[in-house]
């Protein structure tokens, strides 16, 4: 190709009416980049124009004019690879991009080429640096608008041909929201978290039994002491275990978690410990703790806050503790006040043995005989 | 623009990341139609891939680099698309943030900062210019008319003066009718430049359509619109018009009240930002259903464009929301962030009737005093000052 030579007034009318015409936006050329870091599941999607895709890969196979599906679709890796190339993202290391199959979307009447990807990085927390570097040699006015995602809420950032990178810093949720939240994680294991309240439940029926007909007062001492000697311990291990003083496998704990209930069942037909009901909650207390500890794992802490995420999933365990207890106690009260509902107890905690014991095959042993 | 900035955050923060657009789908129709894009064998789009294909293996070929910058800047003149304006500045990258560039690239470099109302940076490359060379007719043209469209007018008129270069007749009479349309003396410049064009260097239809798209213009100023419309349809003659051409033509049709005239005539003619938007003006006076997709696609670009930080679209949008949207509220503040930039007729009545919308007079104070200090003259921008002053004083 020879440079094109132009006369005077050609040019000179080309670039006046280049200039009184502004550009006016056709519609620019951008690209997106999300990426997904809060939580587990870390991932993204990377977009860009059919039409600037055209530009780079030359697209129109067949040259009618058109781009179609058809003609992506047969370079679909080819072009996903050379996206993703142009693209980095890093945290605490150089995270892996692992693309799935391209998809379509449109921004601004334009068709936009999609790959979402999948994210591993060597950090789950931190903050993230994001590089870009797309179309910027082919179109210097390409901007590249790409957002993270964190627990917390998203940072954002325009990519240039003059500022190709940017470090997203991570945005962890306000201290006030991330107490919230996870109170409520706390108060809502509880609500489905059967064995726990099935624990409690026989703990609670322990206490009915030693202080039937002695009025509510005793009732209500005795069932205060039990309560709070088993959130004392819970309260104990799970601050262990969350900070990782302590470490015993999941199914240790829950095999074990399902034991106590048997135990504290049984003990209510066969007193073994009779006057201290107290004790008993304390030290199988300890091992519920371990089953509230794998929950928050689950949840993900950021060493930063987590004394106030613990702090506030023990309170959300307690506020939904004392809802059961508030609900139950007078409940069983009422049912072992009369002599029919006193003769039927050892039947219900035969019954909750029987749970218990099953609970503990399915997952000591993998049984599967409950159906949760 | 503190608000604008806000608004881009937030645009960004809360529609990419929550995924507020259209969720991606995978596609199983294998004939589904993408985008279009020119065929093989339209010349000057080939041209220009073949030029760009040339230059990525040797970047530093200046003379390559300016011919398909300057291909690539007709190309996006005529489609009104700042993607073709975008890749004339990535082939000139390596001379872009050098301040001895060559001549010739530092005069296309001031076309396409002007494209994207970057007005500093392309005088101050055009003045460089001028102080080496003052008889550089390209330059000089192309600072008369960034001048005029910053309202610049005076010193526009001491740049069309200069154009004295033989052949260049024409070339200055297009400049001094451009000015003469600003200050009341349009009519007189028409004449005067029809004169020259049949008189001039014949044969170059560039030249010819350019010299009438002005005269089209400045019917259209002095409020004659009939006129204006007979001018417009001879460029249109000569097919392939350029997207602003048309635009222009529509605004014509559409303050005649013909709507349906506008949509047929913009039918076709592509996805061009000031095309799709005549569309939907038109589309909102004649109660057609397409409304809603083009508005929905004018307002994703609108807020893509403010989200990375682009403000060339402003006077769009503006328009866009007092005569789409309707809300004038919205309207108001863009209209005066792009009478900051740009200060042409179109810019001062769309300011005045933001103004006017919201019952603000003090808004249409900076249109006030630009007319009082160029001696601005133009019908429709006078008749919305005086709108402006009976409000006032009705208040």
């Amino acid at each position: 190709m020879t440079r094109r030579s132009f006369s005077l007034l050609g040019g000179l009318v080309a670039l006046a009416l280049a200039s009184a015409t502004p550009a006016a936006a056709h519609s620019q050329s951008y690209g997106y980049l999300q990426v997904e870091a809060g939580g587990a599941n870390t991932g993204g999607r990377l977009e860009l124009a059919v039409r600037d895709l055209d530009l780079v890969h030359g697209l129109d196979g067949n040259g009618d004019g058109s781009i179609t599906w058809g003609e992506i679709r047969l370079r679909e890796s080819e072009i996903a690879s050379a996206m993703l190339a142009g693209v980095a993202v890093s945290r605490g290391g150089a995270c892996q991009m692992a693309p799935s199959p391209v998809m379509v979307d449109s921004h601004g009447g334009e068709t936009y080429l999609v790959v979402p990807f999948a994210l591993t990085c060597p950090q789950s927390r931190g903050d993230v640096s994001v590089g870009y570097d797309l179309m910027f040699d082919r179109d210097a006015q390409h901007r590249g608008l790409v957002a993270v995602a964190f627990d917390g809420g998203s940072q954002s950032a325009v990519m240039s041909p003059e500022n190709r990178s940017a470090v997203m810093a991570e945005r962890s949720a306000g201290a006030l929201s991330n107490f919230v939240e996870f109170t409520r994680h706390g108060a809502h294991h509880i609500w489905i978290g059967y064995d726990h309240i099935l624990f409690l439940i026989t703990l609670l029926l322990a206490t009915v039994l030693q202080t039937r007909g002695l009025g509510l007062r005793p009732g209500l001492v005795q069932a205060t002491k039990v309560v709070t000697a088993f959130t004392a311990a819970h309260s104990l291990t799970l601050a262990l275990a969350a900070t990782g003083l302590v470490s015993i496998p999941a199914q240790i704990t829950e095999s074990l978690i399902a034991l106590t209930i048997a135990l504290a069942a049984a003990n209510n037909i066969w007193p073994v410990i009779s006057a201290r009901v107290w004790v008993m909650a304390l030290a199988f207390g300890l091992v519920h703790g371990l089953g509230f500890a794998n929950v928050l794992g689950e949840l993900g802490l950021s060493d930063a806050n987590l004394l106030v995420s613990l702090t506030a999933f023990n309170v959300g365990v307690e506020i939904g503790q004392l809802a059961i207890v508030a609900v139950a106690l007078p409940a069983l009260q009422a049912i072992a006040a009369p002599r029919i509902g006193y003769r039927a107890m050892p039947v219900s905690n035969a019954v909750i043995v029987a749970i218990g014991l099953a609970w503990f095959s399915d997952r000591a042993l993998g049984t599967g005989l409950m159906p949760f | 623009m503190r608000i604008q900035k806000f608004l881009a955050a937030a645009f960004l923060g809360a529609s990419i990341a929550s995924g507020a657009m259209a969720e991606p789908t995978r596609p199983s129709d294998d004939g589904l139609v993408l985008a279009k894009v020119a065929a093989t064998g339209a010349p000057q789009s080939m041209e220009l891939r073949a030029m760009q294909a040339e230059l990525a293996k040797d970047p530093n070929d200046v003379d390559l680099a300016d011919a398909l910058a300057r291909t690539a800047i007709g190309l996006g003149r005529n489609a009104a698309d700042p993607r073709y304006y975008g890749q004339a500045e990535a082939a000139l990258a390596p001379w872009w943030a050098t301040a001895d560039a060559p001549t010739e690239v530092r005069v296309l470099r001031a076309t396409i900062n002007q494209a994207f109302h970057r007005f500093a940076d392309a005088t101050t490359d055009l003045d460089a210019v001028l102080a080496a060379d003052p008889a550089n007719a390209q330059a000089r043209f192309s600072r008369a008319f960034i001048r005029l469209v910053t309202g610049e007018i005076n010193d526009a008129a001491a740049d069309c003066a200069v154009l004295t270069m033989p052949g260049a007749d024409v070339v200055r009479a297009i400049c001094e009718a451009r000015v003469a349309a600003l200050t009341g003396k349009g009519a007189e410049a028409a004449s005067r430049l029809l004169q020259a064009m049949v008189t001039g260097r014949k044969g170059n239809a560039a030249i010819k359509r350019f010299g009438l798209t002005v005269i089209a213009d400045i019917w259209t100023g002095l409020d004659q619109p009939e006129t204006a419309e007979r001018y417009y349809l001879q460029v249109l003659a000569f097919g392939d018009a350029d997207a602003a051409v048309v635009a222009a033509y529509a605004d014509v049709l559409l303050t005649q009240g013909r709507a349906a005239g506008a949509l047929q005539l913009l039918e076709d003619k592509g996805e061009a930002d000031i095309l799709l938007l005549r569309r939907a003006i038109a589309a909102k006076q004649t109660g057609d259903v397409r409304l809603a997709g083009w508005s929905g696609i004018l307002a994703e670009r609108f807020a893509a464009a403010a989200a990375s930080g682009n403000r060339v679209h402003l006077r769009e949008e503006a328009r866009f929301q007092l005569e789409v949207i309707g809300d004038a509220k919205a309207a108001l503040p863009l209209a005066a962030a792009n009478w900051e930039s740009q200060k042409e007729p179109a810019d001062g009545e769309l300011l005045l009737k933001a103004a006017l919308a919201t019952g603000n007079a003090a808004a249409a104070k900076p249109v006030a005093g630009h007319v009082a200090r160029t001696g601005l003259t133009d019908r429709r921008v006078t008749n919305l000052l005086r709108k402006v002053a009976q409000m006032d004083s009705a208040s």
